[in-house]
């Protein structure tokens, strides 16, 4: 350890500065690649969210050409939406924002920002594997913005993309070569995120400061360690299955497709997709006996269900695992207060994790697998309600007897908490097999994803972007304005969001284009619709008010008061850097006495001590 | 500043439980009317989570407010200094562990008696298949007829030729009598589908390749429910995304009064579609 600082020392010295193209767009320098991975991310969450409106114009107001954009995308329906259309958005909305926007925020962003600097290194261990899991991601930009132009249209199976639906090509508008573009769209993002994994867990084992233990990582880096663990593990499966989906969506293969179906009584014709492909390449023998033979069958669609969710189970962990970690950072450094139950914290991460990889079948309890599994998947799901609860606690005990300041940054932590609670309860009645009966495909869980994934990991993302901006740039953002966009965002997001558990406590199916006259006969109509009207309402004012947070962030990355070294009186390694850091980070490799969260410590004048900073006389300190 | 802060984090827990009040008064009970036996366990076991993750939503909710607007740093201007607590971790990780592990446990034996085959049939070893349905972009297609004794072994159903007494197909409709337990066989054509009706609390994928036993009742219906046209009909739905007409996918079962009732009519229809030559299957 110490032998690497002390080259990455050395090395900074005589170290060239590299052309524009190497040091901003090849770059492989983490900053810049954190950087890349922010920017694309924004730019998907705007179209998520123009996506989401669309979703929501529809439900309102089933009846009514969509405003401005209707007549030139439905000319032959009045301008009114298709349900064509409609099943498009909704499954390219859950896909953008999972894979193009969460993700890639979370760990590519936060993660390859945040890890080396918080660890004390001048890069990560791999710089030119970094480079590349940013560069894997453009092609999927390419394969998943070009899909939509596809004839058909881009994939509408849903996010989870369930054979059969998804490799038939006649069985769905979308599911011909949008499908096969999603599917390599996707398998582009899995290697993006697979090299990121195995920098990440690397640079954290190796390549950590003289005196960081593992025990004095700050939870933002334990967090991101514990997530590339669950993805090096589980991305392999995901790889699989989207390869196989991709050869069973171009006809090659029928690993999900069994025989004896008739969608749409077409679909046995063969293959032209490869027999062209063997007559390309001058083997029109073998091109015309695959065309004679007819298209293979004999698959289980249930096995793509079983190989998705082994993946997309953990995916959701390591959409909330790092926002977790550095939330538990903010809240502690605004707080003025040790994080609560540190080891705890790290053991409940971790406890996710390991608990995450055998909860997959809780998505799968009423596909016909095997009801005794479904029974043994929802003892498993319910104790992985235990560790988040033990953080939660955690996190309120953390501010209990704090000395809060009321930031930006501690507001959105803060609402993560608040919401996260909403987000772990409500997946009780989905993780409980007899309501899940009820519940299973309604908008119920559809308010639950939401309140995880918006209401805690992108209030987790805000609360970071708001957090490290300093560092990042070199600048602050504006406060007031951060504020008034935090409290517009908070309170619309319930508005938008928390009307969905009604609608789905009352059965309402989610992914349905029209959801008027649900249960005939029992008057539900008009408070599903008085719902339906609230929550787009939400959604269209809560995209309105993001461009306040537009503004504030560009206004403030050219015009904004500099920022000092250390703005938030911080305690962990990446305050030492200036602001923004330079290649290489620190100015000389900083040596680490103690763990990150000794602020207001009755011994010491200031009211933080950073890891750093040596004391001459020895001090009673935490738990290490 | 902080009491302001406090209130907009206090508006969570309030404006959630209003939206629950306000949509509990409306819908007059939330949850589509319950007409099945199941449904009773499930709707029970639904105000069971909801007290227990209600108590802990407001606790919890509330907890953090009050943390939010007594953390003013009380020791000179510092936080209280403390890195946690190992009596209060464990008493919470115990605790939370305990009731967990109850909701877990305590919610099988529901999940057995809706799902378990074998628990159906050990209860009612004598109960015939009523109906072949079979689900297609964007229909359901149902095969209704009188259970065959001669051409079937018991227990047996064999699906390509299911073997029903001068059977009829419809469409986006299913016909059962109340009181009696049904029993169903449920295939689809192309793409996943679900088989829900939401009143009769039950929701199963219907999935290509397999054929499912489903089983359920209108077991709440008593005769003098009925009015003078001695049926009932309940919304019956696709529950899984299976294409672009997915939201249209919806259908009727209808119960009738009685055993006798159904009969009748299965009877009546039969001789109207005696004249129709039953195709041969799938």
């Amino acid at each position: 350890m110490a032998e690497h600082a002390a080259h990455g020392h050395g090395s900074n010295g005589h170290h060239q500065e590299p052309s524009f193209l190497f040091k901003y767009v090849f770059a492989t320098d983490h900053k810049v690649i954190g950087l890349q991975f922010l920017f694309s991310g924004l730019v998907f969450l705007v179209l998520g969210g123009l996506l989401a409106v669309l979703i929501r114009v529809q439900l309102a107001f089933p009846d009514y050409a969509v405003p401005l954009i209707g007549n030139y995308l439905f000319p032959s329906n009045a301008g009114q939406m298709t349900p064509q259309f409609y099943t498009m958005i909704v499954s390219m909305h859950a896909s953008v924002m999972i894979f193009f926007v969460i993700i890639p925020l979370l760990t590519g962003a936060f993660g390859n920002y945040l890890i080396p600097l918080q660890i004390g290194y001048k890069d990560m261990a791999f710089p030119v594997m970094n480079m590349l899991s940013y560069w894997f991601m453009p092609p999927a930009f390419i394969f998943i913005l070009l899909s939509f132009f596809m004839e058909g249209g881009a994939a509408a199976a849903g996010w989870t993309s369930y054979p059969t639906l998804s490799v038939i090509r006649s069985a769905a508008p979308g599911s011909g070569y949008g499908q096969t573009f999603w599917f390599l769209s996707l398998l582009c993002v899995g290697v993006s995120s697979l090299l990121g994994s195995i920098n990440y867990m690397t640079t954290i084992i190796n390549c950590r400061a003289p005196g960081m233990t593992m025990f004095r990582l700050p939870m933002t880096t334990w967090a991101m360690f514990i997530t590339a663990t669950l993805q090096a593990f589980a991305l392999p499966v995901l790889t699989v299955a989207l390869l196989m989906g991709l050869l069973d969506n171009l006809e090659i293969t029928a690993f999900f497709v069994p025989a004896n179906l008739e969608a749409n009584t077409i679909i046995q014709s063969y293959p032209r997709t490869i027999s062209t492909m063997f007559e390309a390449l001058g083997m029109e023998r073998f091109a015309e006996k695959m065309a004679n033979t007819g298209r293979p069958t004999g698959g289980q669609p249930l096995m793509w269900q079983h190989l998705f969710w082994f993946y997309s189970h953990p995916a959701v962990y390591i959409m909330i695992l790092p926002a977790m970690g550095m939330v538990s950072d903010i809240i502690s450094t605004h707080a003025r207060k040790p994080l609560f139950g540190y080891v705890p914290m790290v053991l409940s991460v971790a406890g996710i994790a390991l608990l995450g990889f055998i909860v997959w079948g809780h998505h799968m309890f009423m596909s016909g697998m095997s009801p005794v599994l479904g029974s043994v998947f929802m003892v498993s799901t319910i104790m992985i309600a235990l560790p988040s609860a033990i953080k939660t606690f955690n996190w309120i005990f953390t501010v209990l007897g704090g000395n809060v300041r009321f930031n930006t940054p501690m507001l959105n932590a803060l609402a993560f908490v608040s919401l996260f609670i909403i987000g772990g309860l409500s997946g009780i009645y989905m993780a409980s097999t007899p309501t899940d009966i009820h519940f299973h495909d309604t908008y119920f869980i559809v308010a639950h994803i939401h309140y995880v994934l918006f209401g805690g990991s992108l209030f987790g993302i805000f609360a970071g972007i708001y957090h490290w901006f300093p560092k990042m740039f070199g600048r602050m953002m504006n406060e007031f304005w951060g504020k008034v966009h935090f409290f517009l965002t908070f309170l619309l997001f319930n508005v938008a969001f928390f009307g969905m558990h009604n609608i789905g406590i009352m059965g309402a199916p989610r992914r349905y284009a029209d959801l008027r006259s649900w249960i005939e006969g029992q008057d539900y109509n008009s408070v599903m619709m008085f719902f339906n009207h609230l929550i787009s309402f939400g959604v269209f004012l809560l995209f309105a008010v993001q461009i306040i947070f537009v503004i504030n962030f560009f206004y403030s990355i050219f015009w904004g008061p500099k920022a000092p070294k250390n703005p938030w009186q911080s305690n962990s390694l990446e305050w030492e850097a200036p602001s923004p850091p330079p290649h290489g980070n620190f100015e000389t490799i900083p040596v680490v006495y103690r763990g990150p969260y000794e602020y207001s410590h009755p011994e010491v004048e200031q009211d933080y001590l950073p890891q750093t900073l040596k004391l001459d006389r020895p001090i009673q300190e935490g738990h290490h | 500043m902080r009491y302001f802060w406090g209130v907009i984090f206090l508006t969570v827990p309030l404006v959630g439980v209003a939206m629950f009040l306000y949509s509990y008064v409306r819908t007059s009970g939330w949850l589509p009317t319950n007409v099945s036996s199941i449904g009773d366990e499930i709707d029970f076991l639904f105000y069971f989570i909801l007290a227990i993750t209600g108590i802990v939503f407001l606790l919890t909710e509330l907890l953090l407010v009050y943390a939010m607007v007594t953390a003013t740093g009380r020791n000179g201007g510092k936080s209280s200094y403390t890195h946690g607590s190992k009596s209060l971790e464990i008493s919470w990780t115990v605790l939370t562990a305990a009731i967990l592990l109850f909701i877990a446990f305590y919610q099988v034996p529901t999940w057995a008696r809706a799902k378990f085959f074998w628990q159906f049939r050990e209860k009612h070893p004598d109960v015939k298949p009523t109906a072949l349905v079979i689900a297609s972009q964007f229909q359901w297609e149902t095969r209704q007829g009188l259970w065959d004794e001669e051409s079937n072994k018991p227990g047996d159903f064999n699906w390509k030729n299911p073997n029903f007494r001068d059977s009829f197909v419809m469409y986006n409709e299913l016909h059962i009598p109340a009181g009696e337990p049904v029993l169903i066989y449920l295939t689809t054509r192309d793409v996943i589908h679900s088989f829900w009706v939401p009143s009769l609390r039950v929701k199963q994928d219907a999935l290509p390749g397999a054929v499912i036993p489903v089983w359920f009742d209108a077991a709440k219906l008593r005769p003098e429910d009925f009015g003078p046209e001695k049926t009932k009909e309940f919304e019956w739905v696709c529950a899984e995304l299976c294409g672009w007409g997915h939201y249209r996918m919806r259908a009727k079962v209808v119960v009738h009064a009685t055993k006798e009732d159904y009969y009748a009519w299965l009877k009546q229809k039969s001789q109207e579609h005696l004249t129709v030559k039953p195709d041969k299957g799938i």
